[in-house]
């Protein structure tokens, strides 16, 4: 894998054990097909974000993770599952208002499938299981 | 947890480190001066720092900036091992500009903060926020101005003012 995917997932932080057996697609609710490997790929190779940039927002994934992580885990958490729904919908408009003057295209895809990373976060099962 | 997941962290953490250092100082050859200027805006801004425009900036070792935002501002931004990226307020070291995480509330009010700035709005920091419907919010800074944030149909986040009718 080349070093450049190789960041962004970790950026993600799309590298935990849940993540890195996740294929490309992913059938959705909808039973639509959610790239997510394509997804990460094309913001790897954007340019709208500096590099410093992006490693702040990891540090911010990081922490958001490990709350989903314990949330599942335990049962429960600091934060609700609906809170934790805010923090997931503040942190795409972050990486949004980011990206939107210079890559409108990725901003598309991104909220084509926001609703869907979510659908997939949320659920224990599919969390554990993906 | 699984057990060799704190290896794997470990692992790309210091792949992350490597990668910064290495990127910060090809950055200087690279990139642009404006570019490299959006950047560290970006970062101080995400770090919960106001700076609306970087002067002037230098720098002084691999990974490590000194930034002049707004004429008046002096922030550090550079790489650490430990804590990944780090912005220091060296104008006032005791300020408190920067809300630690430390309840729900100020994770909300530090990521609004950040969007309604990266937005090009002042903002000194979010003292106030409420839910308007799904994906619509109203956020009060510090001056009083409120701003409404929200996502169009095409996906794009707008942070506009908002005036308050009583």
């Amino acid at each position: 894998m080349k070093p450049r995917v190789l960041l962004w997932i970790a950026l993600l932080s799309l590298s935990s054990p849940v993540f890195a057996q996740q294929s490309g697609s992913v059938d959705s609710d909808s039973g639509e097909d959610f790239n997510l490997e394509a997804l990460v790929d094309r913001i790897s190779h954007s340019k709208a974000l500096g590099f410093l940039t992006k490693l702040s927002l990891k540090l911010d994934i990081d922490g958001f993770l490990k709350m989903i992580r314990e949330y599942h885990d335990k049962g429960g958490g600091e934060d609700s599952l609906e809170q934790l729904h805010e923090r997931y919908d503040v942190m795409v408009h972050k990486l949004v208002v980011l990206l939107q003057d210079k890559d409108e295209e990725l901003v598309k895809s991104i909220d084509d499938g926001r609703d869907k990373l979510w659908a997939m976060l949320a659920d224990a099962k599919k969390f554990a299981g993906m | 947890m699984k057990a060799s997941t704190p290896t794997r962290w470990n692992l790309f953490s210091l792949l992350l480190v490597i990668l910064a250092s290495d990127a910060a100082s090809q950055t200087a050859h690279h990139l642009t001066s404006e570019e490299l200027r959006s950047d560290l805006r970006s970062v101080i801004i995400l770090a919960g720092y106001p700076c609306n425009s970087v002067a002037v900036f230098t720098n002084p070792g691999p990974s490590d900036y000194h930034v002049s935002c707004d004429a008046d501002r002096l922030y550090r931004v550079h790489v650490s091992e430990e804590k990944g990226i780090v912005v220091e307020n060296r104008s006032d070291p005791e300020g408190a500009a920067s809300e630690a995480d430390a309840d729900h509330d100020a994770f909300m009010r530090r990521q609004l903060f950040a969007i309604v700035s990266l937005a090009g709005h002042e903002c000194g920091r979010v003292v106030h926020h409420e839910v308007r419907g799904t994906r619509d919010r109203i956020v009060t800074c510090e001056d009083q101005t409120t701003y409404r944030v929200h996502v169009t149909p095409e996906g794009r986040v707008e942070v506009d003012r908002h005036l308050i009718t009583k």
